[in-house]
């Protein structure tokens, strides 16, 4: 175990940013799950030592963030919020925070050029941070969370405003640090790129661990709630009537164009979509899936 | 890497953070306006050279440009980071938190002293120009606007630490409370008061000063020695600059944006 939140809480004022979390995070990538203001943020800044928990204790690395300055040496941090010293160029950025984090001079140096050529900005890590574009600016503070080489690694949300081909090299990142023993907490409010670095997931929703575990136990968790899949077709009455002579089908709602089914069994629906576009004959031009997004899920899940 | 690494680190950051762009150029407006005060008051003529610069000093120096300049620079200590955001980097380094706070005052600090004895040096040198000035009286002028500098630069700092509206708040107590006290009449109000102990202070360095000043350094009682003022703002130097170390040691900063 590398991190445990004991009937943790924390409120701004009036506001809950987390309630009654009791955690234990394991070595290895653990992807932090859950819509926007789901608390993700609350429970790194926590993790991290950033604010103090209201109620309960954390831990990380079995010592308490918060008041020990020296577990820093251990931990690497990319926090969420775009916020830079913009005159800086991004090889000083990295050094300046490699040499705060105790590498010496020139071992801060080279470490500094290693992590920025692992996120793949070394052609422009002698431009000043303000002129970076989104993107740049994620894989920058990703490198300075990996200089110092640390044991824990907490990225917070480190794939927003990345262009496909950055996060997919950023998810094979995560993926190698966790291969290497790095162990990694990674924040997302997206599901699938939660999937692709790690198995092992915590998944929050408005302040509150609502599961925990492998990433196959939440989804057969996710499938006992039906999923909302939107079918267009030029006949969708007759498509409706389809629909609700299968199993596993929760609702059916008629709509212009279009038919929005709820199911128990996505899969199941997926299977059987051929044979009545084939066998019936009935036109299926697209489908969509409505609960790509975690809000939708969460939905379920609380309901 | 030691403690003090970590700290020359930071200091010498915020040593050129405080040197650059919008910051430098109103830094610089600031200490150019006595710059600019002394070329028009030593080609006045009007009095005697050094009671003319010690008169400058009182007035323009320590009442006007060092408590405004301690007052825009205390408050962004770590102000400017919190409010940047930019603080996050450095709460996660394994530095402890008051020497954070220690270094971005002292780097801020020695950058606004080179610009300010810059300043008196030039001043000095314009007055020295018309009018017979004491190089010596100079150089106690800068030690004791730096000085004026110091404590109130950590009390602002200190100010910050607990409230997010510290900058309207230490504008009234630098200015119209201080005023306040310096217009009551002599008793103790004025140990209270960083002006009183600085006018103290230069008075007591230069007795012949107090004699054009008197109006201005009404509270001043007439048996406080300087070397009680100068205990004083020891006191508070040290007082602000510990409370802020423990303030932000124990307590938890409010970062905009917390909640998510």
């Amino acid at each position: 175990m590398i991190a445990s939140f004991e009937k943790v809480a924390k409120w701004y004022g009036a506001v809950v940013g987390l309630v009654d979390v009791d955690v234990e995070v394991a070595p290895g990538v653990t992807g932090l799950l859950g819509p926007n203001g789901a608390g993700k943020s609350t429970f790194l800044k926590l993790l991290t030592g950033q604010i103090v928990p209201s109620q309960g204790r954390v831990r990380l690395l079995g010592t308490d963030p918060f008041r020990d300055w020296r577990l820093h040496r251990r931990i690497g941090f990319c926090p969420e919020p775009d916020a830079f010293w913009e005159q800086l160029t991004g090889r000083e950025f990295v050094r300046y925070l490699t040499r705060l984090h105790g590498v010496a001079g020139r071992e801060a140096s080279r470490r500094a050029d290693e992590a920025i050529a692992r996120v793949d900005l070394d052609a422009e890590a002698d431009r000043p941070i303000r002129g970076y574009s989104k993107g740049m600016r994620q894989r920058i503070k990703l490198a300075q969370a990996l200089a110092h080489a640390p044991e824990v690694i907490v990225l917070d949300e480190p794939l927003n405003g990345m262009d496909p081909v950055g996060r997919k090299k950023t998810t094979n990142l995560i993926r190698e640090l966790g291969a290497q023993g790095v162990s990694v907490l990674v924040s997302s409010h997206i599901l699938h790129e939660v999937e692709g670095m790690t198995r092992q997931v915590v998944l929050l929703y408005q302040g509150r661990v609502r599961a925990q575990g492998e990433i196959g136990e939440i989804r057969a968790l996710l499938d006992r709630y039906p999923h909302k899949i939107r079918l267009r077709t030029g006949r969708p009455r007759d498509l409706a009537r389809a629909l609700l002579a299968l199993e596993r089908i929760v609702a059916v709602r008629v709509e212009e164009d279009s038919v929005q089914v709820e199911t128990r069994d996505p899969d199941a629906l997926f299977d059987l979509l051929p044979r009545l576009v084939l066998d019936e004959g009935l036109p299926v031009e697209s489908l969509h899936s409505e609960d790509l997004s975690l809000d939708a899920v969460f939905e379920y899940l609380t309901a | 890497m030691s403690i003090l690494s970590s700290f020359l680190l930071i200091a010498r950051h915020a040593f050129a953070q405080t040197l650059r762009g919008k910051r430098l150029l109103l830094l610089l407006l600031l200490v150019g306006l006595p710059v600019l005060l002394s070329v028009l008051i030593s080609g006045a003529r009007q009095r005697s050279g050094m009671l003319d610069f010690q008169m400058w000093s009182l007035i323009v120096l320590l009442r006007g440009v060092v408590p405004l300049a301690a007052l825009y620079l205390g408050v962004a200590i770590l102000g400017d980071e919190i409010e940047g955001r930019t603080i996050t980097f450095l709460f996660t380094r394994p530095i402890p938190r008051s020497i954070l706070y220690l270094a971005r005052y002292a780097g801020a600090a020695a950058a606004f002293l080179l610009l300010l004895s810059i300043a008196v040096a030039l001043s000095g040198r314009i007055f020295a120009r018309h009018l017979p000035v004491d190089p010596r009286g100079v150089a106690l002028t800068g030690a004791i606007a730096g000085a004026g500098f110091l404590v109130y630069g950590a009390f602002f700092a200190m100010l910050r630490l607990f409230l997010q509206r510290a900058l309207l708040v230490g504008f009234l107590i630098g200015f119209i409370l201080e005023s306040l006290i310096m217009g009551l009449p002599p008793g103790g109000f004025g140990q209270i008061s960083v002006w009183h102990h600085l006018a103290v202070f230069q008075a007591g360095v230069y007795p012949d000063a107090i004699l054009p000043g008197q109006e201005v350094l009404e509270g001043v009682g007439a048996d406080e020695s300087v070397a009680a003022s100068v205990r004083s703002l020891c006191w508070i130097l040290g007082g602000s600059l510990l409370v802020g170390a423990v303030r932000i040691t124990r307590s938890e900063i409010r970062i905009p944006s917390s909640v998510a």
